[in-house]
């Protein structure tokens, strides 16, 4: 309990100071917009309660279309980096037929395929999708690979001598060793696509976050900067903390027991 | 040449193994030669690099040999099976596993019913001392407790031979006199059959009906000895006259061995 109210002092203060640089000592609202207008805006845009700007009440369908993203990006990304991570980690040829180009591919970094990706697919939906699955697939085929590489063999030694078949040494012993590894690599990948979405977004899509963010540089409208930052980072968190559900649900296995 | 006999649960004859290691072929074990009969208890005596672990690798299927023959049962071992149990050094419990699933986990292989795996469970927890201790998991038993629960597992599969590597190698004097008196006890009440690895000499004289002593460089039998005690053995024995010299002699034998 006091390790969770230390963590929360510096948001406090950081907060405090915000409110006292604008709206008591005040700055020029188009570089640092007031604590209580922006918390106005935030109002405005999911409920629609003051119309003060052209998204109010748009929050829902905003945040959907960005979900319906990042779900699709880091969907194809996962389905991708755990299955090629678990089988060139199992086959080892596959492994050495593969390293090289995903390494090669792996260093140029995702912003660096924005350009060939917008002469390939144009802007608009595939782009910012294909880049978020681009960017976390590296985070979870990596993280897959090395967890399964990783398992010690005096597991598989252990259930071979109990029975184990090749197919049950995968699922009972590889796995269930692999996995903390898998959501390590979930997590990070997971992060890396609400990056990506924005970056994708702010290519000039029609409804999202990323896109309500760069319009409302282009209109002016700072506040609105800030409460689409601020969705953001919540939209992490939470689905961080959605996806350490999911897991413990799966296998409910922590290392460090 | 050493004579087969048909009382012979596993035979080791003229094994012999090399490793490449920095170019350089090692010759690990050379022209091992070791009989296990039904009920004895084995002791593998030897320092540190002599082979004995490469040896009971072989012995548990999980390593080739280069030449020699590993008899169970008069044939040709095909790879590890739960017929050959094995208990390794660093127990090697499934740590994602309670206690009782890592016990049944050979079990639930078989697809075995419901009933007779909580049966089998609850007889193999109380011979071994685990009583209590079902729903916890490795990490949060000690040391002593992982061995128990490691060789329950092995148990609860009725293996015709169990091997040792070192099993009490990682445990404090007082658990591991606890434990080699635990399958003392066993060894009588299932009539166990057991090759186990070792240097500590105590160790090999206090368990074993004949001991193999190992010498180093490359890994060969350099004697084999009949240990005069029945199986009915206490604790006190090491401080018995006829102990202290049987181990002497041996401290002689590898020391002179070395040099």
């Amino acid at each position: 309990m006091k390790n969770r109210a230390l963590g929360l002092v510096i948001p406090t203060v950081v907060i405090f100071a915000w409110y006292l640089i604008t709206d008591v000592f005040g700055t020029e609202s188009y570089l640092m917009p007031g604590f209580v207008m922006t918390i106005k805006y935030f109002m405005d845009f999911v409920f629609g309660c003051y119309s003060i700007t052209i998204y109010s009440g748009d929050f829902i369908s905003n945040i959907m279309a960005s979900i319906a993203r990042v779900f699709m990006g880091f969907g194809l990304a996962s389905a991708l980096g755990i299955s090629l991570g678990f089988i060139t980690g199992r086959v080892k040829l596959l492994r050495l037929l593969t390293e090289p180009l995903i390494n090669a591919i792996r260093t140029v970094p995702g912003i660096g395929w924005l350009p060939i990706f917008m002469v390939w697919f144009g802007i608009g939906e595939t782009l910012t999708v294909l880049l978020i699955a681009l960017a976390a697939f590296f985070p979870i085929y990596l993280n897959t690979l090395y967890g399964i590489l990783e398992t010690p063999k005096e597991y598989i030694m252990a259930a071979q001598m109990l029975g184990a078949n090749h197919y049950k040494i995968n699922t009972t012993v590889i796995f269930p060793w692999a996995f903390p590894s898998v959501m390590t690599g979930l997590r990070l990948g997971l992060g890396v696509s609400w990056a990506y979405l924005v970056l994708g977004e702010l290519t000039g899509i029609n409804l999202g976050i990323g896109a309500v963010m760069m319009d409302s540089r282009i209109t002016g409208q700072t506040e609105m900067i800030i409460v689409t930052m601020v969705v953001i980072s919540l939209m992490g968190f939470i689905s961080d903390k959605l996806l350490k559900l999911m897991g413990k649900r799966i296998l409910n296995y922590d290392e460090k027991r | 040449m050493m004579k087969k006999d048909s009382n012979d649960i596993m035979n080791i004859v003229g094994l012999h193994k090399s490793f490449m290691i920095l170019n350089h072929e090692v010759k690990v074990l050379k022209d091992i030669s070791i009989s296990i009969k039904n009920g004895e208890i084995i002791g593998i005596l030897g320092p540190s690099g002599c082979g004995k672990s490469t040896l009971i690798n072989i012995a548990g299927g999980f390593l080739e040999k280069d030449g020699g023959q590993v008899l169970f049962k008069g044939e040709e071992i095909k790879g590890p099976s739960s017929e050959r149990g094995v208990i390794f050094q660093n127990t090697v419990l499934f740590p994602w596993l309670t206690v009782k699933e890592n016990i049944l986990y050979g079990l639930k292989l078989k697809k075995t019913s419901r009933e007779i795996m909580e049966n089998e469970l609850i007889k193999i927890i109380d011979l071994v001392g685990l009583n209590g201790f079902e729903n916890y998991y490795p990490a949060q038993i000690s040391g002593g407790m992982q061995q128990r629960a490691s060789l329950a597992r092995v148990l609860i599969m009725q293996p015709k031979i169990i091997l040792m590597d070192e099993p009490f190698g990682a445990l404090d004097a007082y658990s591991r006199m606890i434990m080699q008196n635990l399958i003392l006890e066993l060894s009588m009440k299932l009539e166990l059959t057991i090759l186990f690895i070792t240097h500590d000499i105590e160790e090999a004289l206090i368990l074993s009906d004949r001991i193999y002593i190992m010498g180093n460089r490359p890994g060969r039998v350099i004697k084999e000895i009949i240990v005069p005690y029945d199986r009915q053995r206490e604790y006190g024995m090491v401080s018995d006259g006829k102990f202290v010299k049987i181990k002497k002699d041996i401290l002689n034998l590898l020391f002179n061995n070395e040099h």
